[in-house]
């Protein structure tokens, strides 16, 4: 292994045509732990493979930027990328992903999400990502594009990425900054049936957001209208009254006949939790029960039959139908 | 020093160049006398101090105006005339003609006086002809792409006071691809498409706004009424879709009831029973006009029935017959003892208990006897009965009466 590891440092201090015959044994060495601590500790390596993923020969670059995604995966490898000084990882990655040509933006996704993951990187990468032009209201945009990518990249790691930023108090706070338009676009990914990965991690991002409660008003204010978003994926087809329809929220009005839950319950006690947390000052407690999020929810807790999920509607029920005036303010 | 300078005091003032103030002010003073003697040599010439010979006068200077260049439009403005064609004097035309020639000027310059044309005519709202304006200015595809776009927008601008909204939409579409930038088109854009309530549109221009300033407030806040709108319209297309449902399962549920009772239905023996809808329960009488055969909130249906008095022609209508009810019930209400006879009864002969009632088998042309005690569910029931223009009917006679014989004279026995 450590001769392995000679060889291929002299090659990559030597030429990158050279190196790049070598760029495959690179990436197997990605398929082990031990394959990965050695890449990691060599900084002229990771800057030769950074210098690859722009590369025209396509399997090239596709094999650099998937080099880069596994050594990113392991801690170690992600927290040696981030130290390389001459190249800024987090910067090329942007660059890669807000590139609509970049054919292997997924990836670069990827690489992104391996490298916010751990607590104490996600930090880093996010100063340096507010430090560029892009910023996080950038990254949200061309994850809420449809089609941005020309060449079939979906994008949908970057849902993950936003969900690691959401962890943040800086991240919350630039995912909700009011004068701009950021937080609004991720809304109507509670309901997107292409990836279930992208729907749970912004699904996830939103629930985060909620964690404070000074923005409670603004999130269920009339222009953001967060309820109706947590509230759709729950709710079945259309079971009630004329009367009893107008009282809910519009987006709940009239439902089709063939409406479907969401169908995973983990994500549907995700979405409980959510709205459990909304409910945290009185005030709101009273504009979702003016909502008559009741409603919505009793049809749920009859066709609901994950234990987890009715534990939290039920606690939830509770707290909406208790009356006016008992208990205390702030739960 | 000057050449005009160095000319005059040559040939002027002999070529003198220092002057004592006494001498400056003998030569002013001579000076003021030639110019007096001047003055008078014009008057005492003969002709009086005339004035241009096209001067405008008191006559003549409203007609004059109206064909100078420069202060028709004025005249014309004052007079209240916009967005006509205004009849360019034979002088206006000529500069026209020398603004506008291709020969005497550039691509660029001809766009560029089109678009001021544009510019000028949208000022005093002639948008028509500030299209016009514009669009021959594009026609030029001059090279100056700044220009260009400026044309497309100012273009947006006219159409959109036209209220040709979606004409503007694509100018500004076409201005902004050639310069991406371009607020004021995308402004105008977002504003054009909230005029034709085109919300997703509204959403990605607004949208396009926010990437070159992303706190832009105007944006915002159409990019959050778009979303309400669209909200609603959502909402008001699923609430319309529902109840067309049910009104459809509604009538469904009713044919079938009715087709399940055993009654025949139409004209057309033909038609197969599946293939009846609706329109063959539509009442064709004019008194039955708008009331259809119904269910009830018992289940039971409601049919609209005519009564036909075939001696006097006249008929009765009766709106609501609930089908369980006996036809005997409706006789004594109609034509009991104590009821006044009807306005066509002449001879007081329609009482209930000498009355029949009839059906028409037409198949086999026979006149057949109701029992009065049956319901008219029963009564339809019967094979030979066939309900058109889904309305029951029942031949009323007077038993035993003249009429009656000569009438059963047209059936079979």
């Amino acid at each position: 292994m450590k001769e392995i590891g000679d060889e291929i440092e002299f090659l990559a201090v030597c030429r990158t045509k050279h190196f790049k015959n070598v760029k495959k044994h690179i990436f197997e060495l990605t398929g082990t732990k031990d394959g990965i601590a050695l890449l990691s500790s060599n900084s002229q390596i990771l800057k030769c493979v950074l210098g690859l993923i722009r590369d025209s020969e396509k399997f090239t670059a596709k094999d650099a930027v998937r080099t880069l995604v596994n050594i990113s995966a392991e801690e170690s490898g992600a927290s040696s990328l981030l130290a390389l000084t001459e190249i800024d990882i987090v910067l090329e990655m942007v660059k890669c992903i807000q590139d609509q040509d970049y054919v292997h933006a997924d990836f670069a996704c990827g690489v992104l999400a391996n490298l916010t993951r751990p607590k104490s990187l996600c930090q880093i990468v996010f100063d340096r990502l507010s430090a560029e032009s892009t910023k996080l209201e950038g990254l949200v945009y061309v994850l809420c594009q449809m089609n941005y990518n020309k060449h079939g990249a979906k994008l949908h790691l970057l849902a993950p990425v936003i969900t690691n930023f959401s962890q943040l108090p800086g991240g919350r706070s630039q995912l909700m900054d009011r004068k701009k338009c950021v937080f609004q676009r991720l809304l109507p990914f509670t309901e997107y049936h292409e990836s279930k990965g992208r729907r749970k991690s912004i699904i996830a991002a939103i629930h985060n957001c909620c964690f404070e409660k000074e923005n409670h008003d603004w999130l269920l204010s009339e222009d953001i209208d967060l309820l109706s978003r947590l509230l759709l994926p729950l709710a079945g087809p259309d079971t009630f009254t004329s009367e009893e329809n107008e009282s809910l929220p519009i987006d709940l009005q009239f439902l089709e006949d063939d409406k479907q839950r969401e169908e995973d319950p983990e994500i549907r006690k995700l979405l409980l939790e959510t709205i459990m947390q909304l409910c945290i000052t009185r005030k709101c407690r009273e504009t979702l029960r003016s909502q008559n999020v009741y409603f919505i929810l009793r049809e749920l807790h009859k066709w609901e039959t994950d234990k987890l999920c009715l534990l939290v509607l039920e606690d939830l029920i509770n707290i909406l139908i208790r009356a006016n005036g008992m208990g205390p303010d702030d739960l | 020093m000057d050449d005009w300078k160095e000319k005059i005091i040559n040939e002027k003032l002999g070529g003198k160049r220092n002057w004592t103030d006494e001498e400056r002010t003998e030569l002013a003073h001579h000076l003021d006398i030639e110019f007096d003697k001047r003055l008078a040599s014009i008057d005492s010439s003969g002709k009086p101090a005339t004035r241009p010979e096209d001067a405008w006068t008191e006559d003549n200077w409203k007609e004059k105006m109206s064909e100078h260049p420069l202060f028709a439009p004025y005249l014309a403005e004052q007079e209240g005339k916009t967005d006509i064609e205004l009849k360019p004097s034979a002088l206006s035309e000529g500069l026209a003609q020398l603004k506008f020639d291709p020969e005497h000027n550039t691509p660029v310059e001809l766009a560029q006086n089109y678009k001021e044309d544009g510019v000028y005519n949208f000022k005093y709202k002639n948008y028509r002809i500030a299209i016009k304006a514009f669009t021959e200015g594009l026609k030029q595809k001059c090279k100056d792409q700044e220009l260009n776009a400026q044309l497309y927008n100012n273009r947006a601008a006219a159409h959109a006071h036209l209220e040709n909204y979606r004409s503007a939409i694509k100018d500004c579409d076409d201005a902004v691809k050639i310069k991406p930038d371009y607020l004021k088109a995308i402004v105008r854009a977002a504003q054009c498409a909230t005029k034709i309530a085109s919300w997703d549109e509204v959403i990605s221009w607004c949208d396009k706004g926010l990437q070159h300033n992303s706190t832009d407030e105007t944006f915002l806040k159409m990019r959050t009424t778009a979303m309400k709108e669209k909200k609603i319209n959502e909402r008001n297309l699923r609430k319309r879709l529902q109840g067309e449902k049910q009104k459809t399962a509604k009538e469904q549920n009713l044919l079938t009831r009715i087709l399940s009772s055993g009654v025949c239905l139409g004209d057309k023996e033909t038609k197969g029973s599946q293939s009846l809808d609706l329109s063959d329960l539509e009442p064709c009488h004019p008194a039955a006009q708008g009331s259809r055969v119904l269910l009830n909130d018992d289940d039971e249906l409601i049919w609209p029935v005519l009564f036909l008095y075939p001696e006097f022609h006249e008929t009765d209508f009766i709106r609501e017959f609930n089908e369980n009810s006996c036809l005997c019930d409706h006789m004594e209400a109609m034509f009991g003892s104590d009821i006044p006879p009807a306005p066509w009864d002449t001879n007081h002969s329609y009482k209930s208990s000498d009355l029949c009632i009839f059906f028409e088998d037409v198949k086999k042309n026979k006149l057949c006897k109701v029992d009065p005690k049956m319901s008219l569910k029963q009564v339809l029931q019967d094979s030979r009965y066939v309900v058109k223009g889904g309305t029951p009917g029942f031949i009323i006679l007077v038993k035993d009466s003249k009429f009656f014989k000569e009438f059963i004279e047209k059936y079979e026995w």
